[in-house]
């Protein structure tokens, strides 16, 4: 008997041991009251980087939210970026366990189409340039982004000066001009540059301001633009900017060697990118300058927010009021003001209006002067199946058009069959 | 009478044997292990098999809709193209690296000081992070500053755009497999190698047999139950791969590289189409199941055969 009871005990124990052991890391599961979800715990702990205005911006946050709303047992949680901040939201989302606060950026659309999230109280729309707002299919804001930046035209002078050019470009012939003479006087030691069409959002992202400039979008009024001329024609000017690339490296998985060529190595004379790559120059002690996008003649103004820091409140969020609070305190001057020390736009309406808080910034200048007329959008969305349609995109229309030498029209239509059976 | 009516009528003993007591005690011991694979291996299974029927994005709740991801499958995009893929790369990988790893086994099995020493170095990349042996493996493909060009320039041949190429891409990931799998093969390999009875050897030496034919009549034959095991785990790894793909080419160029397992991968956690997941992994797992029975009924056959 005493055999069968110890063997009844030694299973018992087993069992519970083997499921604690398949639970992963055995972190103590606390749902938190309020959950602000991104690397930002760190910021806390990190008192050493704090003359970074990103960490200032986070620290002060966290301060202000932990002063002033001490009823509540706040848990910040770190859930990464991108696709692992998304993967862990959804989990708890699916688990009825969703954070209060969700955070996001190019997913953030498809929780807006979902009707996933709480709509933003009127003071808050009221607060920020409407640019950085997301809305759900009824026009309702329901997101709101705490920064955003859009891109820009940065150059190296050294290599413009060295082609015999002293100025910017403003049209896209004659960026083409440029890029093609300093491409061929570099002889495959430097390149001219051109529009990135990365494999992923990162290509998505920087060719989406020129099929803008041509008034056409990848989706727009329920339709996929993709057998638009003006998208075809904006594409064609990205395949034969491409070639003032160092080969594979503008549809490269990896965005890093791009970034590295320009402000390290500095063998590409321009490249599109977000203002933080002002620090970068900056730091690398580049004779660097920024201008806005080039436009195609006859063409108008047009970019895309990146970098943008999207916060909601779910549906399924316990304590709704405390969260808008918390995003009432995350938008205040004294702290969305930091983000100008960065060349990073800041949300608030009475900073974009007022231009003698960033015209000392020229990089800054020229972001807030393309958000300031409130038109400025993240990525299109689609009502339904966007990531993946969003992959075929970025995939087999901006990376094949650069790699191959394929037809436009056919490489458009193909994917193009492919999005409407998945919109289908 | 009355001593009759006092007889209490009993059915028969229960008699417990030794044995039954000693399954008892297995049996105990072992329900945990079943509770704990029921709990995380079937359930997701389940679970997983389930989700294909349905439409589900870990947003909203899932709806049911019945066969169409299935239909889909076979009719719709390219998921017969990702699985046709998934088949011709892991059967070059897996071809490859079974034989290349088998006149490895072949080579190390020698009397010598320092076949601890390459038997070790065999093994080492097995044991290092994907993540990180990829990513040295992305480095030296950069086009512009990576080694592999920077090999080639001082050779005289012109630098390659590695990443333009569905060849170059493939023939990367075979590389990277075979370098990272060969290890334990060979030593799976060594193991069946120093399992057959030397005197065997000896008998062929002394009628004369040359070394083909040692290999040929003694060491492939001795080594059937271990040949099968290397290709039934090779059969499912292959057809499981995705890590590779994903840090060495994340299925590029364009879509050239995509698998089924990097595409399931990504509707499960990246783009969270989770009932084509399900629906994709069901038939990614039938068709494994195929494979290895097959392969399975192709060794019972030839033993069967050659037992008679």
């Amino acid at each position: 008997m005493k055999k069968v009871i110890f063997v009844a005990f030694f299973a018992v124990v087993m069992m519970f041991v083997l499921i604690g052991c398949g639970n992963g890391n055995g972190a103590t599961l606390t749902i938190p009251y309020i959950g602000l979800t991104d690397g930002q715990i760190e910021v806390a702990t990190d008192l050493g980087e704090m003359d970074m205005p990103y960490n200032r911006y986070m620290y002060g946050l966290r301060r202000a939210i932990e002063a002033e709303l001490d009823d509540f047992n706040i848990e910040f949680v770190d859930w990464g970026w991108a696709e692992t901040l998304d993967a862990q939201q959804r989990a708890g989302i699916a688990a009825g366990t969703a954070p209060d606060i969700v955070v996001g950026e190019i997913f953030m659309p498809t929780y807006a189409n979902e009707g996933i999230l709480r709509p933003l109280p009127q003071d808050i729309v009221d607060t920020v340039n409407p640019s950085f707002l997301i809305r759900d299919p009824n026009g309702v804001p329901v997101a709101v982004a705490l920064r955003a930046s859009v891109f820009m035209l940065f150059y190296n002078r050294d290599l413009l000066e060295a082609a015999g050019f002293d100025s910017a470009p403003r049209y896209w012939d004659e960026w083409q001009t440029m890029s093609d003479a300093i491409t061929e006087l570099g002889n495959g030691e430097f390149w001219g540059g051109g529009v990135p069409s990365f494999p992923h959002a990162g290509g998505a992202l920087r060719a989406t301001p020129f099929f803008r400039q041509n008034g056409t979008d990848f989706f727009m009024n329920g339709q996929v633009m993709l057998d638009d001329p003006r998208l075809q024609e904006a594409l064609e000017f990205i395949r034969s900017m491409d070639r003032n690339l160092p080969p594979g490296m503008g549809n490269a998985a990896d965005e890093g060697p791009m970034w590295n060529a320009f402000e390290e190595q500095q063998v590409i004379a321009f490249v599109v990118n977000g203002t933080w790559q002002a620090t970068g120059a900056e730091r690398n002690n580049m004779n660097w300058g920024v201008a806005p996008l080039p436009i195609p003649r006859g063409g108008q103004e047009g970019n895309c927010l990146v970098a943008a820091m999207y916060v909601a409140v779910p549906e399924a969020a316990a304590n709704p009021e405390a969260s808008f609070d918390i995003i009432r305190i995350a938008l205040r001057d004294e702290l969305s003001s930091i983000w100008l020390d960065d060349t990073v736009p800041s949300p608030r309406q009475d900073i974009v209006s007022n231009p003698a808080r960033w015209s000392h910034n020229p990089p800054l200048a020229q972001a807030m002067e393309a958000v300031a007329g409130g038109q400025v959008t993240g990525l299109a969305s689609f009502p339904q199946n966007d990531a993946q349609i969003w992959e075929i995109i970025n995939t087999r229309v901006l990376a094949r058009t650069t790699i191959t030498n394929d037809p436009i029209e056919n490489i458009t239509a193909e994917a193009l069959a492919d999005i409407n059976n998945l919109l289908s | 009478m009355s001593g009759m009516s006092a007889v209490k009528l009993r059915g028969p003993e229960k008699t417990i044997t030794r044995a039954m007591r000693e399954a008892r005690i297995a049996y105990w011991v072992i329900i945990p292990f079943f509770v704990y694979i029921a709990i995380w291996n079937l359930l997701p299974l389940l679970l997983g098999v389930l989700m294909g029927f349905t439409e589900y994005n870990a947003l909203t709740m899932p709806t049911w809709v019945g066969l169409r991801n299935y239909i889909r499958f076979f009719t719709q995009g390219d998921y017969l193209t990702l699985l046709w893929r998934q088949v011709w790369i892991g059967l070059i990988c897996l071809s490859l690296n079974t034989v290349l790893s088998f006149l490895i086994a072949l080579a190390l099995n020698i009397k010598s000081r320092a076949k601890g020493f390459f038997r070790t170095s065999m093994y080492i990349p097995a044991i290092a992070a994907v993540s990180v042996t990829s990513a040295v493996f992305v480095s030296l493909l950069d086009p512009l500053t990576g080694g592999a060009n920077r090999f080639l320039a001082g050779m005289g041949i012109d630098p390659i755009t590695w990443n333009h190429s569905q060849f170059w891409m493939v023939f990367w990931v075979v590389v990277y497999f075979i370098w990272r799998a060969i290890g334990p093969a060979t030593i799976i390999w060594l193991g069946g190698l120093q399992g057959i009875d030397p005197s065997l050897y000896e008998a062929a030496e002394v009628d004369g047999a040359s070394a083909i034919k040692k290999v040929r009549y003694i060491t492939l034959p001795g080594l059937r139950f271990v040949a099968s095991y290397i290709i039934l785990t090779g059969i499912i790894a292959v057809m499981q791969m995705f890590d590779i793909i994903m840090f060495l080419t994340a299925g590029n160029p364009f879509g050239q590289t995509d698998t089924l397992m990097f595409r399931i991968y990504r509707y499960g956690a990246v783009t969270f189409n989770l009932g084509m997941a399900g629906a994709a992994g069901t038939i990614l797992g039938i068709v494994t199941l195929l494979f290895a029975v097959v392969y399975f009924k192709i060794v019972l056959h030839r033993e069967a055969r050659e037992d008679a």
